[in-house]
């Protein structure tokens, strides 16, 4: 469908190398320019109807919609005013009349009394164990109301804690994923505007700053993103059939090499535990297998097809002698090197629909995949008779999410998270593994996971990515369809 | 060329009932939004095929609109004029793309074919409401451009 055609690059025909695409600091005045610049100069004729025109006033999301509805208009979208926001005039001449703004994404910093109330009376309903999931940091500029760790905003008695809610902004577009450098350090976050921002913590003060915009890259939506476990390198996944590969000279971003071959648009990236391998899938129903050579040159090691449909992730287990490949096909397949070559070890089956992420526990024991079938499946690892790894199904953790789930982390401390088409942000434990300062958790039957909390409207639109923080027990990054990123602190509750 | 449906079913344009006739006493009242509303965003959209609406040919209804503004969830089925039509994902995709033009971002829409109205409806249903693909799709001009056609309404 996107016409996108298939480039030889099998036999290790490296690539092209992009040099001087320096990082660029975003200032917030320059925010507006740049941007426009950069939509000007797009390469293709892109059209998004999603988002018409884009509020620039400091990253806010806005949506607008579109005014020729007849008699009858929808009231609510119509007359909910903007506040301010300007809306820049689209640059492709459309057959439409002109829009009127939308629905504005609401801030947390807006009504944090109502979300603290809300998600306040929630805590009583949904959380019975002694743990909950609360805001913390802050993560745009220049916030003056910036609230330093540790430091809560009273809550009313006798309701467990929230801190009021501060999020990053920055990304024009959904941001479809999240993730933490190896050090948890720096955070990358990716998204429909084509670019990757890098975040890292401003100072003592505890705020975020934005240290890097990767962007003039990719020529569309950046899906996915991945550090190598060095930390210096990035590979970036986009619509636009490419990975580009960066790499960190201090304070600035280099991109050093791109990997083309997928037939369309590219969902996943991840890098070895070994640092050795990079694996991609995509739309194409492929799976490719790249090495990282000295000089910055990746080789196509193996392309493997397998899979009957999209691949939407794959995930490396810690050993790294493993590959997960999760699909559109609704199963998830193994991989593993068998004499040089990459062979499919196992599928599992069980989803009743897309799989769109999968995890590993730290020990590698342990796999979850979440689904558009609203479910969770655990998966135990067991040595066959051969020695060979064979995954069997566990347990399926049903009943608590009402959309898709496309997000799914699990924790050192053993904790499996979610992010949601709901909207929520869900946290399972089970309940032997549990640490054991959670109180009042029992055995369940079998081992079952139990709901540990949930929050409600964790954003104003659906969760896309979820990942707990390397090196920072309980802390976790999450963003979602509301453009917007925000970074979480799991603590218990004074019981 | 061939159409795939050379001989289309036109039915009439309904009058319906409008909410419009009331007046809202105060700004902070909000009407529900009810499927009446949802049908008058979607009943013009145009069938790619023929120049005839959507409601002319069928394909939607008010009826087959299912609303809860409470829990900011719809969902809409849409009857393609024959069970092999080619055009049921384009025209999914059209009337998705309409309701996210017009409707409050915190809604969750489901497009899926009136049951037993298509002969791979699971299929076209998996991928209207997969929304990376549908994503990914707005992505292309060429698409975007038949969606645009089809959105601007009946021809005068």
């Amino acid at each position: 469908m996107s016409g996108e055609e298939l480039l030889p690059q099998r036999s290790g025909d490296s690539l092209a190398v992009h040099k001087a695409r320096l990082f660029r600091k975003q200032q917030d005045d320059d925010e507006e320019e740049e941007t426009a610049e950069e939509e000007s100069s797009a390469e293709d004729v892109k059209l998004q109807p999603r988002i018409d025109s884009i509020a620039l006033a400091r990253g806010r999301l806005s949506i607008n919609t579109d005014a020729t509805s007849p008699a009858g208009s929808v009231e609510e979208s119509l007359s909910r005013k903007s506040g301010g926001l300007k809306s820049k005039s689209p640059k492709q001449p459309k057959p439409k009349s002109p829009k009127k703004q939308g629905v504005r994404t609401r801030f947390a910093e807006d009504s944090p009394e109502t979300e603290g109330e809300r998600s306040n009376s929630l805590a009583g309903t949904l959380s019975n164990v002694g743990r909950k999931l609360s805001e913390a940091f802050t993560f745009g500029k220049s916030r003056s109301s910036s609230i330093s760790r540790g430091e809560e905003k009273p809550a009313p008695e006798p309701e467990p804690v929230e801190i009021s809610a501060e999020s990053t902004h920055g990304h024009t577009d959904r941001v479809w994923s999240v993730t933490w450098s190896p050090a948890g350090d720096f955070l990358a976050s990716c998204a429909g505007d084509k670019t990757v921002r890098i975040w890292s913590e401003a100072g003592p003060s505890g705020g975020w700053h934005c240290a890097a915009v990767l962007e003039d890259s990719h020529s569309r939506t950046v899906r996915s993103c991945a550090w190598s476990p060095g930390g210096r390198q990035l590979a970036t996944a986009s619509f636009d059939a490419t990975t580009a590969i960066w790499q960190r000279e201090g304070q600035e971003w280099e991109q050093v090499a791109v990997l083309e071959g997928h037939e369309n648009e590219v969902k996943s990236v991840a890098w070895s535990p070994s640092g050795m391998l990079v694996a991609t899938c995509s739309r194409d129903k492929s799976v490719w297998l790249w090495e990282s050579l000295p000089g910055n040159e990746f080789e196509c090691v193996d392309v493997k097809q397998g899979h009957s449909q999209d691949v939407k992730m794959v995930a490396w287990h810690p050993d790294g002698d493993v590959l997960a490949s999760a699909s559109y096909d609704d199963t998830i397949k193994l991989w593993t090197e068998s004499d040089d070559e990459w062979i499919c070890a196992q599928t599992l089956v069980g989803h009743e629909s897309t799989v769109w992420a999968v995890a590993f526990n730290t020990s590698g024991s342990q796999m979850v995949s979440c689904s558009a079938d609203t479910t969770l499946r655990v998966w135990n690892c067991t040595s066959n008779v051969d020695g060979d790894p064979n995954w069997k199904l566990a347990t399926t953790i049903t009943g608590y999410h009402t959309r898709p789930v496309y997000s799914v982390d699990w924790s050192h401390q053993n904790v499996i998270v979610t992010g949601s088409g709901d909207n929520a942000i869900r946290c399972f434990v089970q309940p032997q593994q549990a640490p054991s300062e959670v109180p009042g958790i029992s055995l369940g039957p079998g081992g079952a996971f139990q709901l540990l909390g949930c929050k409600e409207q964790a954003h104003d639109a659906d969760v896309n990515c979820v990942q707990w923080r390397p090196h920072h027990p309980s802390e976790l990054a999450s963003c979602g369809d509301d453009g917007i990123i925000k970074l979480w602190l799991a603590h218990e509750l004074p019981d | 060329m061939d159409l795939i449906n050379p001989e289309p079913i036109i039915h009439e344009r309904k009058n319906l009932k409008s909410n419009t006739d009331r007046t809202t006493t105060s700004e902070d009242q909000r009407d529900a939004i009810d499927p009446l509303e949802i049908f008058e965003h979607i009943r013009d959209i145009t069938d790619p095929e023929h120049p005839y609406s959507l409601e002319q040919l069928n394909v939607v209804s008010e009826d087959l609109i299912d609303i809860s503004d409470d829990k900011s969830s719809l969902r809409v089925q849409f009857t393609p004029t024959v069970q092999h039509c080619s055009m049921a994902t384009l025209i999914g995709l059209c009337i998705r793309v309409k309701l996210m033009r017009v409707l409050p971002s915190r809604f969750k829409v489901d497009i899926l074919i009136t049951p037993g109205g298509h002969s791979t409806e699971e299929a076209v249903n998996k991928q209207l409401n997969d929304k990376e693909r549908v994503a990914a799709a707005l992505e292309n001009p060429s698409l975007v451009q038949m969606v645009n056609n089809s959105l601007q309404g009946p021809k005068p």
